[in-house]
């Protein structure tokens, strides 16, 4: 038999020969030392190999059985975030009073609209556009409660409700002069921490808790993987479908949230905030909504929106026809 | 579930998202996907599930990326900042810089190459492989060579930085 080629070699330490052929083969590396040498190394390249395919292996064991109940609220409310980012670009200056908005906020209960469009705003009134842009989801799970839907567009919230938040930024390399985003992003925490104190006494503002000095979510926080995440949620991750996803961190600073990054485009992120509904108050951004709007509609940087269960930023030269993509992307 | 696409399920369900991982590199985009694999064999009732099963698994991958890509064209509106390229040498140590050089690895690979290289890893034999790829049996081994060689010298070149060394270190 003349020398052994790399299929043959590799078939063979494969276990893939018949036996005929298998006696053939160890007959020829009985008799011939530099083809007994390229065994070894080629039975070395596998044992790379396999260790390498080990890496690529998905951090979450697999699970047989998996749970879509939060599946449809998530696509809807990632879509609807995003309907709104548009919409409240386009809004004018007037931020709502917050106790109003709370109130109109629990007592809606509005089915969704079918048609995903930018919202344009009168007044002081997310909480209605928002209603107006729900999309309608891509699956159906079955056991969809009926107020989930109205979860999502007012921000009613069930105690088992989980509140996805969506947030968009460039990933800005280290000396990136963008002081527009800086300033933009420094100046809605004041207003987090005067939402924190108008929110009810019990509960928690998720704007002060979610945002360092510097504004960015989570950039530092903790990778974790998507079981864990899971066991900390309560219920399945909030994922815009179709985008990878990056990675998933989890909040140390307070229990039971996590943000999921999902790869935009090349440099743009996408992060959902999202936890469990006794994590988050009913914090409304009304003064946060009054900070930004101190922002040039036209070099628009930063968002910041709590809007029920949903908590909204963007950060970066995003123009509206981007959003409008985005919006498209998220439905 | 039948018995039999019960048996299968338990033995190829892990293989089938591992393999459908390195597709997505989602891990929960994954289990869905393999989830509905399943339901569609339950539904067609195919002669060989297992080969079938990747077949199907392959083609909703395929057909995901394509249209994460064409969302992905209308995005080129966004602006954004360049990716920092290539890892620190504190990240080097990373599990996930480490997933996603192994990722960035197979993508050096042929599209044919790349297939062989994970359905063999799904655990298909070369049988189900020439099969699934339309090889002829004996190009199955040749193919995995060629796949095998070409991931550890790309992985190796992104770890150290330098042309195909063979004594890269790829130890997890």
């Amino acid at each position: 038999m003349s020398h052994l080629d790399d299929g043959m070699l590799h078939a063979y330490l494969d276990g893939e020969l018949s036996a005929v052929e298998r006696a053939r083969v160890e007959a020829h590396l009985a008799e011939c030392d530099p083809c007994r040498e390229r065994l070894a190394e080629e039975r070395s390249l596998i044992e790379r190999a396999d260790r390498l395919l080990s890496l690529a292996a998905p951090p979450v064991p697999a699970a047989l059985r998996r749970r879509r109940r939060w599946w449809v609220p998530s696509a809807w409310a990632a879509s609807i975030a995003m309907a709104f980012i548009g919409g409240w670009l386009l809004r004018p200056r007037n931020p709502p009073p917050p106790v109003t908005e709370t109130a109109e906020i629990r007592d809606a209960a509005a089915p969704p609209a079918p048609q995903l469009a930018v919202a344009q705003e009168s007044g002081g009134r997310p909480a209605n556009a928002e209603r107006r842009q729900a999309s309608l989801p891509r699956r159906a799970p079955a056991p969809m409660p009926a107020d989930t839907q109205a979860t999502i567009t007012t921000g009613a919230i069930p105690a088992e409700e989980q509140q996805p938040v969506v947030r968009t930024t460039p990933r800005l390399t280290p000396g990136t002069s963008q002081p527009v985003l800086r300033g933009a992003a420094a100046a809605p925490e004041p207003a987090a921490k005067v939402a924190v104190a108008q929110a009810p006494a019990p509960m928690v503002s998720r704007q002060a808790l979610a945002f360092g000095p510097d504004g960015e979510i989570g950039t530092s926080w903790p990778v974790i993987t998507a079981a864990p995440a899971r066991n900390l949620l309560g219920a399945d991750l909030v994922k815009i479908p179709g985008l990878p996803v990056r990675d998933i961190r989890q909040d140390p600073r307070m229990n039971g949230q996590v943000v999921v990054d999902q790869e935009v485009a090349d440099g743009v992120v996408i992060q959902l905030l999202q936890g469990r509904s006794d994590a988050y108050g009913l914090a409304t951004a009304a003064d946060s909504i009054g900070r930004s709007s101190e922002m040039s509609l036209a070099r628009e940087s930063s968002l910041k929106r709590n809007v029920g269960p949903l908590w909204v930023r963007i950060s970066g030269p995003l123009s509206n026809d981007s959003l409008l993509k985005l919006l498209q992307l998220a439905r | 579930m039948p018995d039999d696409l019960a048996d299968v399920y338990r033995t190829t369900y892990p293989a089938l998202v591992r393999f459908l991982y390195r597709k997505v590199w989602d891990a929960e985009r994954a289990e869905d996907l393999a989830q509905e694999a399943f339901s569609r064999a339950l539904a067609h009732r195919p002669e060989n599930p297992r080969g079938w099963l990747f077949v199907v698994a392959a083609n909703m991958a395929r057909d995901e990326a394509r249209r994460a890509a064409r969302e992905r064209r209308h995005l080129t509106l966004l602006a954004g900042e360049p990716k920092n390229e290539g890892p620190s040498p504190e990240e080097a140590l990373d599990d996930e810089s480490r997933r996603r050089q192994v990722r960035e690895a197979l993508e050096t690979l042929t599209p044919r190459d790349r297939e062989v290289l994970l359905l063999w890893d799904a655990g298909l034999s070369y049988d189900d492989i020439a099969a699934q790829t339309g090889l002829a049996r004996t190009a199955v081994g040749t193919t995995l060579a060629r796949a095998r060689r070409r991931l550890v010298e790309a992985y190796g070149r992104a770890r150290t930085g330098s042309t195909g060394s063979e004594e890269a270190n790829v130890a997890p």
